[in-house]
């Protein structure tokens, strides 16, 4: 029996991954009573048949939690009211760098039992994101990845992965650029030359075993 | 001089990998992701036929038009190794065209008229370019496998036969183009150059590497021979990973072999040209350029990755740049390029085939 | 047979061994050959076994050999089973063993219909049972595993383990001491040569292997049981010999144990963990030595030459070897004594590296430092093993690390350290850790006590530890001061409220089981002092007339009259009215006397206070102490005036829906009908629509017999009422359904046999599914008959997005075409709604949608491409995503189209849109790509 290649990486812990900080515990928002005025006016509403939000419902575009709220903060209070008013849920979120690693996070590796993300051969810290606002314009994606050993024959695989990923949730507006982080690898410019090869990765998409090995990787994610 | 956009083909649903336009008819090959090839009528844009619904198992990735006028014949390359060639009969046609009632509604849709002649095989792994030589009577292929490989045919496009595989290159050849009127093939590749084959004057079946142009940093993704050039001279334009797209030239006679100025030429370059780099075109790129073609009346065209297209004019001696089209698919990017007529086709990851005119 | 005597047996055996050759016989004749054998064996097992013992053994053999045919092997197993248990086969071993191993591994698949009713993994089970039921077979069964150990495929692998376990099981442990060395030296490389997942304790890891999907990840599952079974083997510390083994074992981990470096460091100590847990006398011959060996850094290295991955590799195994006490001493329950048991000496050096991870270490090591509280929470689990001074200590240490980490993952990991501490050691954590956050809070939100604990900070924290009552107790009164304290300094509202907020917050965590008197005592007289004052009667308050503050005060009242035992709720009701009504300044619910008298008709923001009280009274217990039907005026006179604020007019109308689902009884029908004939009598408007649909309410939950007639006439209006009424009708079936907060259940135990039942709110079960079934058919019809009606077409939608889906699935066939329809419209509400259906239905009665595919998908990814309303789009992705778990060849035509047309949320503005259409996306990629 052989030794596995990199049997021995450092590993981290799910909990330790970088994630979207959870709302509820989001001190900085100091939201923690607003949202709870907007979930109690929201559900009032709701049994009042004298308040007339419903009525003006036939716009597709107007959400019926989206409505205005009535105004609820008296001046005086305004001192000690959080800065970012957190009443309109209609705010758009932006593709960002998180969210970049929240998708390719939960990759497999596909010799380890582990997700790219506990192995951190993907890190937050890695993912440049340059995303227009307008939505028309190309933006670009660009990823640095750490394999695990700098002979790690399953850089491109783990780099195909990567791009399947992405390719399959993003728009088509972002350009994907996968590269090895300098040094991480002996041949660097080779590997990261076929990752960013758009015909051969089309190709190797055709391909049944990468695809199923692929596939495989992929089933983490969700 | 802004580009107009004139007319869309909604061509595929998925990527049109390339736009091929037949020498004389007023005929365009499109390929893509779907596996098939699609032939639309330039003048009337009718779509005259799908082509290889089943044929190819992987995505079609070039196409080639014979230059005959009589029995027009295209061939298709594909990811899944092989190329096939496909002819319309026009016997049939004609013979069609007598009972028009039912004429109409099978040649917009239907293969009916253009059947598969051959499917050559050869190649270890996807072909990604193929060219027809001027004369029609050699077709080139290449690809991931490291070789180009030359084909004799005959008149029926029937019976292929390999007369030459070049082998020079150290990795994919990504593309081939032939001279419009000599023997002489351009290859462009993975490992960064791009190199001439001129064939032996001695022996047909033998082809020579003449050039090996070696300036870009990156893959050479395609090549375009200059259309009419002053007798002896070749130019070639190139474009790259690198997102530069060069000129080079041929000079008049021979290269003087031990010439203390130029640097030893490798020993697979079996016979001497003198190519130099002529010109670097002023930057209109900001990510690799797929695709170039130069027009009848010296014109050059790029687009890419970046989904833009530029168009090139030489004024005495330099080279302008005389528009450029942002977004010529929206955020997709453009595998493809080709002058047709004094106009631009763009073939794009949208499935779509552009048509641009150039105004004043 | 009765007639078979035992002599004939000889003769039968040898017939059959001389005249019959099962190669040439059919399966079935075959069968009879086993059959006579058993029934031989049944009969006449002991004259068998005296007499015939090697001739029946023979004849085993004889028809036994070449079988293929499954339920003749099953019957072969069990022969051979019975007789290698029952003979003596001292004689026949090999030849009996060789007739049972020529088969393993066996892989058997039934037929699509079974007709053998066999299953391969009961053949298997069937061998492994004949391999393992004699020790003599070992000498043989042994070395033939071992060497189908190295097999490639897994599910040999994971039979050969299986059986192996079951042989190490079922042998005596004289025997598994001859074949321990090789059986050891094989199969350590099952879990040495493997990286291991991560878990936090050897059950977790366990479990992770044993639901592994793969077969090749559930071998380490069932090696490290077969480990397991070695350990327990060693049942008497006088088998030196085994003892001996064992610390094989341990030796030759002992390299990988003792460096910190080591690749197989963690798989070292999993096993060891392993040996150690699964039996006490191995846990006394190993623990001492393995913890000596993980902790030799400890004691080799100067501490400043101790790098911080030794020290992390340290705390992950020691974590593991900890694992094994809890194993024996909670698991089990075996009694712990200190002062033999090993693993108290190295108490110490545990505690010592916990505090150097948190004392000392850079608190940039997150890794490092939250590994260490995750192993502060293991220690305090381990039964009888810590100190009270030693909990206190570390308590101290981890709420420093609470209060002075930045670092948000360490901070949530100690949070949830102290919060588990909590539950167990209440004291502790009211001495250590609530004074020290009590500190933080500011006396009014202009003081800064803290530039990176915010009060919000600190509240969530204080709620997130009060997991025990002492400590609710205790924060429930702190809170109330400092709610004095505020309000005497504050003139802004939201800190007030964010401490009102935490209050009902912290109450809402007690168990139903909680008893709330002595709160009625100690901490509602000053509470409903304060709250009355600062809400009702000082103007300048920050909290003067807020609806919020009395919301939240509300709630505070609400759970503890909940909690308080019911024979305490007629007074507590007869003081409340006399207090809101009577307009007295003092009594019981009053630590001192208001500074003047009030009214809830004239100080309406009481009714918000008034119901939260009046929606947890049990209405068994306690009446209503004045007429319920000159109250029920009272109030309705003031819904008339109309002068009410939103929240107040609610909880105005909460109180009417209340009163009546509570305390009205049969002698108020006749008010009711009045009332609904005033209805029919009158003009209708919006506010009398408005009272009338809470009272409707109010009857439908009692299931009261009055309320069809009520529910018809909001149906009547439908058609008959003016436009701007009919506008409203849909609105009135939303309030019917919708859950109101006042109407929430709260139980007790009071039932027979002890069942939990409901107290405060008269409803009966399947009120809403009595309701759905009567009315939504009616609507379906008349939606039919006024086709394009939006009113009834709303009404459906509201009904159904508040109805559970028991409820909808019955109407489900009928409303279909109903949503079909609805697809089409663009109001976000109807959409939502049928959506909602399509969901269910989809997943209900998939029959029913199966025709339909062509017609909608087509439509929903036209949803998708509309601008709709981000809950219409995720539901519309949610049913693509149910959609694609109907039979492959119905969805996959649809593969490319579902795939093209979730490209437009994959670049939606909001994030929950996207993800979940990169999942749709993701899944119909997959869809169809075999295995």
């Amino acid at each position: 029996m052989t030794e596995p290649l990199n049997a021995n990486p450092t590993v981290l812990d799910v909990s330790e991954l970088p994630r979207r900080d959870d709302i509820s515990r989001d001190f900085s928002k100091r939201n923690l009573e607003k949202s709870e005025e907007q979930l109690i006016y929201s559900k009032l509403r709701t049994l009042s048949l004298l308040s007339t939000d419903y009525e003006d419902d036939d716009e597709m575009t107007t959400d019926i939690e989206e409505l205005s709220l009535p105004e609820l903060s008296d001046a005086s209070d305004s001192g000690d009211r959080p800065i970012e008013a957190d009443s309109d849920g209609s705010r758009t979120e932006p593709i960002d760098a998180q969210e970049i690693y929240d998708l390719i996070a939960p990759i497999s590796d596909p010799e380890h039992p582990l997700t790219l993300g506990q192995l951190a051969v993907v890190n937050l810290g890695d993912i440049k994101i340059t995303n227009p606002t307008e939505k028309g314009q190309i933006g670009e994606v660009l990823i640095r990845i750490t394999p695990t050993i700098t002979h790690c024959s399953l850089a491109t695989l783990i780099g195909l992965g990567i791009r399947v990923r992405l390719e399959r949730c993003l728009p088509k507006r972002f350009r994907i650029v996968i590269l090895l982080r300098k040094g991480t690898h002996q041949s660097e410019n080779q590997v990261n030359k076929q990752l960013n090869d758009k015909e051969r990765v089309s190709a190797a998409c055709e391909n049944p075993q990468l695809l199923r090995v692929i596939s495989h990787m992929l089933s983490t994610c969700q | 001089m802004p580009l107009t956009l004139e007319y869309t083909f909604e061509a595929h649903k998925t990527a049109c990998w390339a736009v091929a336009v037949h020498p004389q008819l007023q005929l365009i090959a499109t390929v893509s992701g779907d596996k098939t090839c699609k032939i639309f009528d330039l003048e009337s844009k009718q779509l005259l036929a799908t082509l290889g619904d089943g044929t190819h198992s992987k995505t079609t990735r070039c196409a080639s038009f014979k230059p005959s006028v009589d029995f027009p014949t295209v061939a298709v390359g594909s990811f899944d190794g092989t190329v096939s060639i496909w002819g319309r009969d026009l016997t049939v046609d004609e013979e069609e065209d007598e009972e028009a009632g039912s004429h109409d509604a099978s040649s917009t849709t239907g293969e009916s008229d253009w059947e598969l002649l051959a499917v050559i095989e050869g190649h270890e792994n996807e072909v990604k370019s193929v060219d027809w030589s001027h004369d029609g009577r050699y077709l080139a292929t290449c690809s991931r496998d490291k070789s180009a490989w030359i084909w004799e045919t005959d008149d029926t496009n029937e019976e292929f036969e390999c007369i030459n595989v070049i082998q020079e290159h150290d990795q994919d050849v990504k593309h081939v183009t032939w001279h419009p009127r000599e023997n002489l093939l351009a290859t462009c590749s993975y490992d960064e150059t791009c190199r001439v084959f001129r064939q032996d004057p001695y022996d047909e079946d033998d082809w020579m590497c003449v050039a090996k142009l070696d300036d870009a940093e990156g893959t050479v993704w395609s090549s375009a021979f200059e259309k009419f050039s002053e007798e002896g001279i070749v130019r070639l334009v190139t474009c790259s990973d690198d997102t530069k797209v060069r000129v080079y030239r041929k000079q008049k006679g021979a290269k003087k072999s031990n010439n203390g100025d130029i640097p030893p030429v490798p020993s697979s370059l079996k016979d001497e040209e003198e190519w130099v780099l002529e010109a670097v075109l002023p930057q209109v790129h900001d990510r690799p350029i797929y695709s170039v073609d130069w027009s009848d009346d010296g014109m050059i065209v790029s687009g890419g990755c970046d989904g833009r297209i530029g168009v090139y004019r030489e004024v005495d001696g330099k080279w302008q740049v005389v528009a450029t089209q942002e977004r010529a698919h929206g955020v997709y990017e453009i595998n493809c390029v080709k002058w047709w007529d004094g106009k631009v086709l763009s073939a794009g990851d949208d499935g779509k085939v552009k048509l641009w005119q150039l105004t004043e | 047979m009765d007639n078979f005597q035992p002599e004939l047996i000889e003769t039968l055996l040898d017939d059959i061994k001389s005249n019959y050759s099962p190669t040439d016989q059919l399966a079935s004749t075959r069968y009879s050959s086993f059959d006579i054998l058993q029934h031989l064996l049944l009969r006449f097992e002991s004259y068998l076994v005296d007499h015939l013992n090697d001739k029946f053994i023979d004849t085993f053999i004889h028809i036994s050999s070449n079988e293929k045919d499954p339920k003749n092997l099953m019957e072969s197993f069990t022969l051979n089973k019975a007789i290698s248990t029952k003979f003596d086969i001292s004689s026949k071993e090999d030849d009996l063993f060789d007739c049972v191993f020529c088969y393993f591994p066996i892989s058997f698949r039934a037929p699509a219909n079974n007709p053998y009713n066999i299953t391969g993994d009961q053949l298997k089970q069937a061998l492994r049972d004949c391999l393992s039921c004699n020790a003599l077979y070992a000498k043989d069964s042994f070395p033939n595993l071992v060497e189908k150990l190295t097999s490639t495929s897994p599910s040999v692998k994971m039979d050969v383990l299986l059986t192996i376990k079951q042989c190490i099981e079922q042998y005596p442990s004289d025997t598994i001491e001859e074949y321990f060395i090789s059986l050891w030296n094989s199969l350590k490389y099952e879990i040495l040569h493997r990286e291991l997942a991560s878990a936090d304790n050897i059950n977790d890891m366990l479990k992770y292997y044993e639901n592994a999907e793969n077969e090749d990840e559930q071998t380490v599952a069932v090696t490290l049981h077969i480990f397991e079974c070695f350990s327990k083997k060693f049942s008497d510390v006088k088998q030196e010999r085994y003892a001996d083994y064992l610390i094989l074992v341990y030796d030759s981990l002992k390299e990988y144990l003792g460096d910190p470096e080591s690749a197989k460091i963690r798989q070292s100590s999993v096993i060891m963990s392993v040996f150690c847990g699964s039996n006490l006398n191995s846990y006394n011959l190993l623990i001492s030595k393995c913890l000596t060996s993980l902790l030799t850094p400890l004691k080799k290295k100067q501490p400043s030459d101790l790098t911080i991955r030794d020290q992390r590799s340290m705390l992950t195994n020691v974590s593991f070897m900890l694992d094994s006490y809890h194993e024996l001493f909670n698991e089990k329950g075996l009694a712990v004594d200190p002062s033999n048991n090993q693993l108290f000496n190295f108490k110490d050096d545990i505690l010592t590296l916990i505090n150097r991870a948190l004392l000392s270490a850079s608190t940039v090591e997150v890794t490092f430092r939250c590994l260490a509280i995750k192993l502060i929470v293991k220690l305090f689990s381990l039964a009888s093993f810590l100190e009270i001074e030693e909990c206190q200590l570390i308590v101290q240490t981890l709420t420093d690390v609470l209060l002075e980490d930045e670092n948000a993952h360490t901070f949530s990991q100690a949070l949830a350290a102290l919060s588990e501490i909590s539950k167990e050691y209440p004291m502790i954590i009211l001495e250590f850790t609530v004074p020290r956050l009590m500190v933080l809070l500011p006396d009014s939100s202009t003081t800064v006590t803290s530039k990176v604990f915010f009060k919000e900070k600190v509240l969530d924290v204080l709620l997130t530890i009060s997991d025990n009552r002492l400590i609710i107790n205790s924060v429930l009164i702190r809170l109330l001061n400092k709610l004095e304290i505020v309000l005497q300094n504050e003139n802004t509202g939201y800190y007030p409220k964010l401490l009102l907020f935490s209050l009902s917050k912290l109450l809402r965590t007690l168990s139903p089981t909680d008893s709330t008197n002595d709160y009625l005592k100690k901490f509602i007289p000053r509470f409903l002092h304060l709250v009355i004052t600062e809400i009702v009667i000082k103007k300048s308050s920050a909290i003067y007339e807020d609806p919020i503050a009395a919301e939240y005060s509300a709630r505070v009242l609400k759970e503890i009259v909940a909690k308080c035992d019911p024979s305490l709720h007629q007074k507590l009701l007869d003081d409340v009215f006399e207090l809101f009504v009577g307009e007295s300044t003092t009594n019981s619910l009053l630590y001192k006397p208001l500074e003047k008298p009030v009214n809830i008709s004239r100080n309406t923001v009481l009714f918000i206070l008034f119901a939260g009280i009046c929606s947890t009274i049990d209405y068994k217990a306690a009446k209503v102490p004045m007429d319920s039907q000159e109250f029920v005026n009272s109030i309705i006179a003031v819904l008339d005036s109309g002068k009410l604020e939103l929240a107040e007019r609610q909880a105005a109308l909460q109180a009417v829906s209340l009163v009546v689902n509570k305390w009205f009884g049969s002698e108020q029908r006749p008010y009711l009908l009045k009332k609904l004939a005033s209805m029919k009598g009158s003009e209708v408007n919006a506010g009398s629509l408005e009272i009338f649909t809470f009272v409707t309410k109010a009857l439908l939950l009692k299931n009261d017999r009055q309320s069809k007639q009520f529910v018809d006439y909001l149906i009547g209006l439908l058609e008959n009422g003016t436009e701007e009424i009919a506008r409203l009708i849909p609105k009135c079936f939303e309030i019917i359904v919708a859950e109101a907060d006042c109407f929430e259940l709260y139980r007790r135990p009071g039932g027979a046999f002890g069942k939990w039942v409901v107290f405060n709110v008269n409803v009966r079960p399947f009120y809403k599914q009595k309701f759905v079934d009567s009315t939504l058919p009616l609507l379906i019809e008349k939606f039919r008959a006024n086709v394009g009606s939006r009113n009834h077409l709303l009404a459906i939608a509201l009904i159904v997005k508040y109805s559970e889906r028991e409820i909808i699935v019955p109407h489900l066939e009928k409303i279909l075409p109903v949503v079909l329809t609805a697809l089409m419209q663009r109001s976000s509400l109807i959409l939502s709604s049928s959506l909602t259906i399509l969901e269910i239905a989809i997943e209900e009665t998939p029959e029913l949608i199966k025709g339909h595919l062509s017609t909608l998908v087509p439509r929903l990814l036209e949803v998708l491409r509309l601008k709709g309303s981000t809950e219409t789009k995720i539901k519309t992705l949610e049913c693509l995503m149910a959609l694609s778990r109907f039979p492959l060849h119905l969805v996959v035509p649809f593969k490319e189209d579902i795939i093209d047309g979730c490209v437009v949320s994959l670049d939606d503005d909001k994030r929950g849109v996207r993800r979940l259409g990169c999942d749709v996306s993701q899944v119909y990629y997959e869809l169809g790509s075999e295995e």
